[in-house]
């Protein structure tokens, strides 16, 4: 059989940005059919918010010198964290793989840029899990754990921004660290490590101004109060100028994160190129 | 010409562990080289096969070829790009396949890797469901490309891994080992496939494989590589003329491991003996002994089964190229 031939690109340089757009698409997709995961996920989101809410209801806070602070606070502020470290798997093992497997080769003979394309693929998957489980926090949480929403419905919109940008933060984070499996089979420890940083330093369970001073300076030199505290800060009793700060060290980590992106990009596809790992 | 290469070479460093001190581990460093001065030229719609043993440097040229490994000297132009430079304007007129990796997303139907790349390589939409269409005709998978790649067997990913490749109009195909692990059936629709598709749309295939069958069925032109270096650059006629002079005449026979005793009037340059199981195996040169001498030889000393005469298999010929290679005869 003869196939027609056509020239099927519309011009020579055709914009890149449909690429990344359709990867992003197709990550968003890939996460609304994993019916499993989204299940599985929901089950211990639930679980960990019942656990929590319980230890909340029993800790003496307003021993703790957080003016206002109450047990709703705090359930709310696990809730929003929650949605962003368990939204947010595998980022750093999906590019370790792509690496180990010598799969890069593959995606250097690609018209667009191996990261950019990767990372948009990722960014669909964890922003629409992110937002899916925000989505059913807004019901769980008021109806099981009797802790009602502690801000105007307004700000909303404000919250779902915070939870993007800290997905693409996380992400980028992750993809980042997992170019050192280049080296060797570094992922495990190496993935281990950044999750428990951003466990730690992020303030997975307790906000970081329950740290001790300078636990705090130090955490706020890292990007993982941008990644879980600046999304939880949003349910606690502060100023607005409070939340802004936390939204412009989002923005602030992203530029940093993605000219650090730009830099070992460049770096990982020269030595790619010359060894071919 | 589509691909020109010329004095291609690369070498890699190697780290030869010295100690294995924990937190001072000492090296020495080497190199290796994988491809060394390889020069030749490809025409457009050429089929070639590019063949060697294991670490011969087939794959690490093709990669050079693909753009994603840089050589440590010479120059090679593909679609009139230098691949390593041009590397991502080279990527809208190749196709790359490679037996072992997939480039389709394993946990989604096939149709959205599709759909991906088409996005990736700016398709015209209307074009692009029209292509989808003639090779998903001219590969009969239109039954399975809403199926998810994980629930595929090993040779219909296969067949939709060359459609992936084929979406945006390449001029060039590279395959790296694309039947390996397929059974007979399977090999051969690919290869029919991938032949139809040469030969109607002028595309030029590059083919790696250790399957002589795959070469034979598809290529016209036979590059051999070993240690990196170019052994022969020739079409697969030119090859069988030259190394096809023997035939090859296969014995039945009823005795296990049967003998063969050579008369000693005959020279012993115009035949080579080998027996397995019940089976004689005798390589003879037609114009140093008649082969009709050698078949009644045979009936008078033993009890024959069967016989068939043919063309040496390319796999013989490749291995006694290699020998001569091995044995610095080749040049």
């Amino acid at each position: 059989m003869s196939l027609e031939l056509t020239l099927c690109t519309k011009n020579a340089h055709p914009p890149l940005s449909k690429g990344y757009v359709a990867a992003f698409k197709m990550g968003c997709r890939q996460t609304l059919h994993d019916r499993v995961d989204f299940v599985s996920t929901t089950m211990i989101y639930l679980v960990l918010l019942y656990i929590f809410s319980t230890i909340f209801r029993h800790m003496p806070l307003h021993e703790l010198n957080v003016a206002g602070l109450r047990p709703e606070n705090m359930i709310w502020y696990l809730a929003m964290t929650e949605c962003i470290m368990l939204g947010s798997p595998g980022g750093y093992t999906f590019g370790a793989h792509i690496i180990a497997q010598g799969r890069l080769s593959e995606f250097l003979t690609r018209p667009n840029s191996l990261s950019i394309f990767i990372l948009c693929w990722l960014w669909g998957r964890t922003i629409t899990l992110s937002l899916l489980l925000f989505l059913l926090s807004l019901v769980i949480v008021p109806l099981l754990y009797q802790a009602p929403l502690p801000i105007e419905l307004w700000k909303i919109s404000f919250v779902v921004m915070t939870i993007v940008l800290s997905c693409v933060i996380l992400q980028l984070i992750g993809f980042i660290a997992s170019m050192v499996e280049i080296f060797g089979p570094f992922s495990t420890q190496v993935g281990w490590m950044m999750s428990k940083m951003t466990f730690v330093l992020g303030g997975l369970y307790f906000p970081v101004i329950f740290f001790p001073l300078h636990i705090q300076h130090f955490a706020f030199l890292t990007p993982f109060p941008s990644v879980l505290n600046a999304v939880g800060v949003h349910m606690l009793p502060v100023t607005d100028v409070t939340i802004l700060c936390g939204f412009l060290m989002q923005i602030l980590w992203l530029a940093i994160l993605l000219t650090a992106l730009y830099i070992a990009n460049k770096w990982m596809i020269r030595y790619v190129m010359k060894t071919g790992v | 010409m589509i691909i020109s290469i010329n004095n291609l070479t690369k070498t890699f460093t190697t780290k030869k562990p010295l100690s294995k001190k924990f937190l001072l581990p000492r090296y020495e460093k080497g190199t290796f080289t994988a491809v060394n001065d390889i020069s030749f030229s490809i025409q457009a719609g050429d089929r070639v096969a590019f063949i060697g043993p294991n670490g011969a440097g087939k794959s690490t040229t093709l990669k050079m070829l693909s753009g994603i490994l840089t050589p440590t000297s010479g120059h090679a132009t593909v679609a009139g790009f230098i691949p390593w430079i041009d590397r991502k304007k080279l990527a809208y007129h190749i196709g790359l396949v490679f037996g072992q990796r997939s480039q389709l997303w394993y946990h989604s139907p096939v149709i959205q890797s599709y759909d991906l790349l088409s996005k990736v390589y700016g398709l015209d939409q209307k074009a692009y469901r029209q292509r989808l269409n003639l090779l998903c005709e001219t590969f009969k998978i239109g039954g399975m490309i809403n199926q998810k790649v994980s629930t595929l067997s090993l040779g219909q990913r296969m067949k939709c891994e060359i459609v992936a490749s084929l979406l945006h109009n390449p001029k060039i195909l590279f395959l790296d080992e694309p039947t390996i692990g397929l059974d007979v059936t399977t090999k051969a629709e690919l290869r029919d496939h991938l032949l139809d598709l040469a030969v109607s749309n002028g595309v030029t295939l590059i083919l790696t494989s250790h399957d002589t069958a795959d070469i034979e069925k598809i290529c016209n032109r036979v590059v051999l590589i070993n240690h990196g270096e170019k052994l022969i650059d020739q079409s697969l006629e030119e090859m069988r003329r030259q190394y096809l002079r023997k035939k090859m005449i296969v014995l039945t026979t009823e005795e296990e491991n049967p003998r063969y005793v050579l008369p000693v009037s005959w020279p012993q340059e115009g035949i080579h003996i080998r027996s397995e199981h019940y089976k004689l195996f005798l390589d003879v040169d037609p114009k140093i002994i008649a082969l009709s001498d050698v078949i009644s030889n045979a009936l008078s000393q033993t009890n024959v089964l069967d016989v068939s005469v043919g063309d040496v298999p390319l796999e013989e010929i490749i291995k006694h190229i290699y020998h001569l290679g091995k044995n610095g005869a080749a040049s």
